[in-house]
């Protein structure tokens, strides 16, 4: 019979070690995890804490922010539809008006996911609308931005594709150039492909050395990410990437610090619901900066724009959340609507709410009403178009003290996720387009490209 | 030794011989290929039809819409992902081999049905999934194309048939008389490796197994709790309900047995505040214990001490099993409260009062343990029964005492030990080892409680695998209280659930044993047959268990190594494999696997019910009259779930 013991001392010594082994553990793994996001991310370990521990569960009353001051309804707008006709469901992402063949007379370039091209619906002469498709075989166009790229005078056209509309997490996505040869005639150049979906392409010269270069948002589905590319002529590019969060947006190249080179502005979505920023060192350089986030993980960041909204001289976020895609149906939620960042200088924005509007999909600024102030446009792809009283359509008339008052511009078409303001009809007066995306039900309100054209009776109010 | 083997290759070629003859007889009936225009519907959670049937050689022309959001139509076995958008005729359709490949834009996809080479004769079922997020039961939309002549069905019917001849067989050659021996087969590992003794009598190892599956764990909740909320890119869940659940139920149960219990961490922090040390037991008493104990050590309540409370435990989890798994945060929730539980259940009560009667782990292992290759016996019955102290169960300076109560010389089942080696340390006549024995050699079911778990999880199997590879998508509905808020139906399916395993299936199992006593017109009660029966859905209900988790890895086995390369999804890439393309493992395999895995637990089953009455005085008539009823409802399971995973 084997009756030897262990000294209580040594067992009590070594009970210690191994509690204390986990206790380490149990802080150091959490640490450790933290640390490295940060240094992948460049922001704080405190930053990252409040940014994994600030996250609350879907959206309730208390996400709802803010009080809608509304106010009648004023016809000032006219409405037309233009470009091609249909016969099912538009599904337009993206619209960008501009004069595309330089004739004097506004133009839109638009994203068809329905028909997956990119089209140019070409105002000639005045107030004749006619439909062209500029490129056609784009799976999923999300974004266009029309931009002199090579800087040979005629306007050329940066298309982020999709590669998918819905969630995906392959590698589908793509960075698309439609080079202007002159007469509007377009060379496809695939400049980067087979990459997470890209929902937005913008160009600038990122790294100063006097090419555009780009910035690419990749939504993706899990694997999104952010990043540059530099223009290494003759249509190469190599890839920088800033980040990997899944979900962005929209990126917007701006000089916001004001150092005379441009940075990058995103919008996160997914689960992350943040706005980030990253800083140029005039080389390419680039150093993130959280801007913004939203404590709701359901918040449904939808968009964002750049404006000088409070016209100090520095450029504000407009910003919607409204996105409705998680659920079933795809429908809003109370806690959608638009707000506005106001840029106090060194990085610094403070978060204005403006309204609730459920299902909110787009924002932009235009003195709609000529009282020298900016106004805001805003759609929705999201309302609860079962209720005919949903609105799709809205303008918030800014009083000058930058309050702002809701007031009603359509309910039908419903599912507008796309706005931009324009003169079309060159009498000084701001008109809009907006685009619609009906993917799923009701579809008896249909609207394809809608022009929507200022009669002036809100100049004489 | 050389006999048996022999004897069970023979058996398997006579098996194989009555799947063999019928398999290849449906070769010569096949029709001549045709066109079908089939339209799918896709919606949360399904697709309509969710059963696509159609003969060798057809070609199916496919068209899609969706009722709600995008969905697509994957089907891995013909290299198609086909991306179906709401009011949208065309679908985009990838390569599932190289889905970054331009998709062809169609309004339809025709496919021929038809695999290469031999696989052609042998692969007749393919599910088409959803690779378009559509909400949080995404993962379980699909349906299943069915190529006929279904060879896997009819290769696997005979083999049920050659089953059950040989069971009916084998009473016309059986010796009635088994050996009296209990260990007849048990090899001492001890005494085979004294090393392996060395490792298991040591602390230090099963320690280091211990923290590793506490950093396991440990990583489960930061994951479930700070990662991505998409469950199947969460790292905690699939490491929960992927990798975890199929190595405790395919792997370590079955050879090992309790092995898991050795090392969960889960009592971990209990035992320590209760023994105030992690490793060597303190000099002292408490009570009837030669250990030194902490806590208020109050007995375990005496109507407890049975199997109810896990199986209670097991039914709820299994009755919010798809929030679990839907919600990474749920899963999180769970685990703490797994740990928190036991921790202070042992300030409270002695030993691990936790594991023994409620930890609903133990509730699926410990039945199954007794059919597991690894059992913790004594060396010599006599030592036992000489040694009056019991240090094995009260403890002693070497060891302490047994946390689940078991005096070691009075063991004849492995349910009830955890493996946690103390007894091989605490036995001062060093008369504890570990023994392997042949597969499923334990039949005595000892009590009610335990007839009714053996049922329990045996009922379970068959509950999770309709609910999540079932093909009918309104079954789904009936759990879906995540996105569609279906609380009415989820009280329908947690009633069916409920009754199904403590009433429905426990009464058909009662019924057979009441219709054997009734044509073998033997005097035992009722009950008692009932208790025996019971023992007999052991072996298939393990292999049904396997049957299930064997498809949730290896359908998840891409974003098990997504996640391990991101665990918390925020973008991270430690193995370059955060984003490669979803690809399932081996599908056209698994039905084969899990066909096989049914014919397996069927003829463990069928021989165990036989083996559970021998040495009982019963002539061979009288044998096979009383296991007839039983053998017959094992066998029309195995059909029905045969059908149910290759058809």
């Amino acid at each position: 019979m084997n009756t030897q013991n262990t000294s209580p001392k040594k067992s009590g010594l070594k009970t210690s070690i191994i509690v204390f082994v986990i206790l380490v553990v149990i802080v150091g793994i959490p640490l450790l995890f933290l640390n490295y996001q940060a240094t992948r991310t460049g922001l704080t370990v405190s930053e990252v804490i409040k940014r994994v521990t600030n996250k609350s569960e879907s959206g309730s009353a208390k996400n709802i922010e803010g009080e809608n001051i509304t106010a009648e309804k004023i016809d000032f707008l006219d409405k037309m539809a233009i470009g091609n006709e249909f016969s099912e469901p538009p599904l337009i992402a993206h619209i960008q008006p501009t004069d595309l063949d330089e004739d004097g007379l506004l133009d839109v370039v638009l994203c068809d996911d329905r028909g997956n091209f990119v089209s140019w619906i070409r105002q000639n002469p005045e107030g004749v609308y006619t439909e062209t498709i500029l490129a056609d075989e784009l799976i999923a166009p999300a974004h266009v931005e029309v931009i002199d790229f090579d800087f040979d005078g005629d306007k050329d056209i940066m298309v982020a594709v999709l590669g998918m509309l819905f969630p995906n997490n392959d590698k589908i996505g793509s960075v698309v150039i439609l080079e202007n040869d002159g007469k509007c005639n377009f060379i496809k150049h695939v400049v980067a492909e087979k990459i997470a979906r890209v929902s937005d392409v913008r160009a600038g010269d990122l790294d100063g050395d006097g090419d555009m270069d780009l910035a690419v948002a990749q939504f993706g589905y899990d694997d999104g990410e952010t990043r540059w590319m530099e223009n290494l002529g003759d249509w190469k590019f190599k890839s920088h990437i800033l980040q990997y969060l899944s979900g962005p947006i929209n990126v917007e190249i701006v000089d916001i610090d004001d150092d005379n080179d441009l940075d990058i502005i995103s919008l996160v979505s997914q689960e992350w619901e943040e706005i980030y920023c990253f800083i140029n060192d005039g080389k390419g350089q680039f150093q993130p900066n959280l801007l913004f986030g939203s404590s709701n993980q359901d918040y449904g960041s939808s968009g964002i724009a750049l404006s000088d909204l409070d016209q100090d001289g520095d450029m504000d976020i407009l910003y919607t959340n409204g996105d409705a895609f998680d659920y079933m149906p795809p429908q809003g939620r109370p806690w959608h609507g638009v707000q506005w960042l106001e840029n106090q200088g060194d990085l610094s924005f403070e978060y204005h709410r403006i309204c609730n509007f459920t299902g909110a999909t787009n924002v932009r600024a235009a003195d709609i009403d000529n009282d020298r102030d900016l106004d805001l446009f805003a759609v929705s792809a999201f309302n609860i178009w079962d209720n005919p009283e949903s609105l799709s359509f809205i303008w918030l008339e800014n009083d000058g003290e930058m309050n702002f008052i809701k007031r009603e511009i359509t309910k039908d078409p419903t599912h507008l996720l796309t706005c931009e303001p324009g003169d079309f009809n060159n009498d000084g007066l701001i008109d809009v387009i907006t685009g619609g995306m009906h993917t799923y039900p009701p579809f008896n309100r249909l609207g394809r490209i809608t022009l929507w054209t200022n009669n002036g009776a809100l100049s004489e109010n | 030794m050389k006999q048996a083997i022999k004897k069970q290759l023979s058996n398997i070629l006579i098996i194989v011989g009555f799947g063999l003859i019928p398999a290849i007889i449906v070769q010569f009936f096949v029709s001549e290929p045709v066109s079908h225009e089939i339209h799918v519907k896709n919606f949360r959670y399904g697709k309509d039809p969710s059963v696509i049937k159609c003969n060798r050689g057809d070609t199916l022309r496919l068209t899609f819409s969706t009722e709600d959001t995008g969905h697509s139509f994957f089907l891995e076995e013909f290299d198609i992902d086909a991306k179906v958008n709401p009011a949208r005729e065309e679908v985009e359709v990838f390569k599932v081999e190289d889905p970054t490949q331009k998709p062809e834009i169609t309004k339809e996809v025709e496919l021929i049905a038809r695999h290469p080479g031999i696989l052609n004769y042998l692969v007749s079922k393919s599910n088409y999934r959803c690779h378009v997020w559509c909400g949080p039961m995404h993962a379980f939309e699909h349906g299943k194309l069915i190529i006929l002549p279904n060879t896997l069905l009819v290769f696997s019917l005979g083999c049920i048939t050659g089953i059950f001849v040989l069971w009916l067989l084998g009473f016309y050659s059986k010796n009635l008389i088994e050996s009296e021996n209990i260990k007849s087969g048990y090899i001492d590992l001890f005494e085979k490796s004294p090393l392996f003794k060395k490792l298991v009598i040591s602390r230090w190892p099963q320690l280091i197994l211990l923290l590793l599956a506490m950093f396991m764990v440990y990583v489960v909740i930061l994951t479930t709790f700070f990662g991505t909320k998409m469950s199947g890119r969460n790292l905690g869940v699939l490491l929960m309900w992927a990798i975890w659940l199929f190595l405790l139920i395919a792997v370590l149960t079955p050879l090992f047995g309790r092995i898991w219990c050795t090392v969960c961490p889960l009592p971990f922090f209990g035992d320590l505040l209760q023994r105030k040390s992690a490793l060597y037991p303190l000099k002292g008493n408490k009570g009837e214990y030669r250990n030194k104990f902490s806590g208020l050590f109050l007995k375990w309540p005496k109507r407890l001490q049975n199997n109810w409370p896990k199986l209670i435990l097991l039914l709820i989890l299994t009755t919010f099993s798809a929030i679990l798994v839907a919600l990474p945060k749920v899963t999180g929730m769970a685990v703490i409260l797994l740990l928190v539980l036991p921790t202070i259940m042992a300030l409270i009560f002695e030993h691990r009062a936790f594991c023994r009667y409620l930890c609903p782990v133990s509730g699926f292992v410990g039945p199954f343990s007794r059919t597991s290759f690894l059992a913790l016996r004594n060396k010599s019955q006599k030592v036992c029964d000489k040694c009056k102290p019991h240090f094995c169960q009260k403890g002693s300076n070497k060891g302490w005492a047994c946390p689940y109560g078991i005096n070691v010389g009075e063991m004849t089942e492995s349910s009830d030990c955890g493996l946690c080696m103390e007894c091989t340390r605490s036995c001062l006549y060093d008369n504890v080892t570990l023994y392997k024995r042949p597969f499923a050699t334990e039949v005595r079911t000892r009590n009610l409680s335990e007839a009714w778990l053996t049922i329990g999880v045996f009922t379970l199997a068959i509950v999770y695998s309709i609910l999540y590879q079932g093909h009918w998508p309104v079954v789904r509905d009936y759990v879906n209280i995540l996105d569609k808020g279906n609380w009415d139906l989820f009280a329908v399916y947690s009633g069916i659930v409920w009754t199904s395993a403590l009433i429905l299936m426990p009464g058909i199992v009662y019924l057979f044993s009441v219709l054997g006593k009734i044509f073998s017109k033997i005097q035992q009660s009722n009950i008692e047959i009932f208790i025996h029966s019971s023992g007999a859905l052991l072996p298939m209900g393990l292999f049904l268990w396997i049957a299930f988790v064997i498809p949730m890895l290896f359908v998840n086995l891409t974003f098990v190594f997504q996640s391990f390369s991101d665990p918390f999804g925020w973008g991270w890439d430690f193995f370059g494999t955060a984003s490669i393309p979803w690809h399932q493992f081996v599908p056209r395999l698994v039905p084969w696997i899990q066909s096989g895995l049914i014919l397996t637990g069927l003829y463990y089953s069928l021989r165990n019910l036989e083996k559970t009455w021998l040495n009982r005085n019963l002539n061979q008539k009288k044998l096979f009259r009383l296991t007839l009823p039983m053998a017959l409802f094992l066998v029309t399971s195995a059909v029905f779930l045969v059908i149910f995973f290759t058809n």
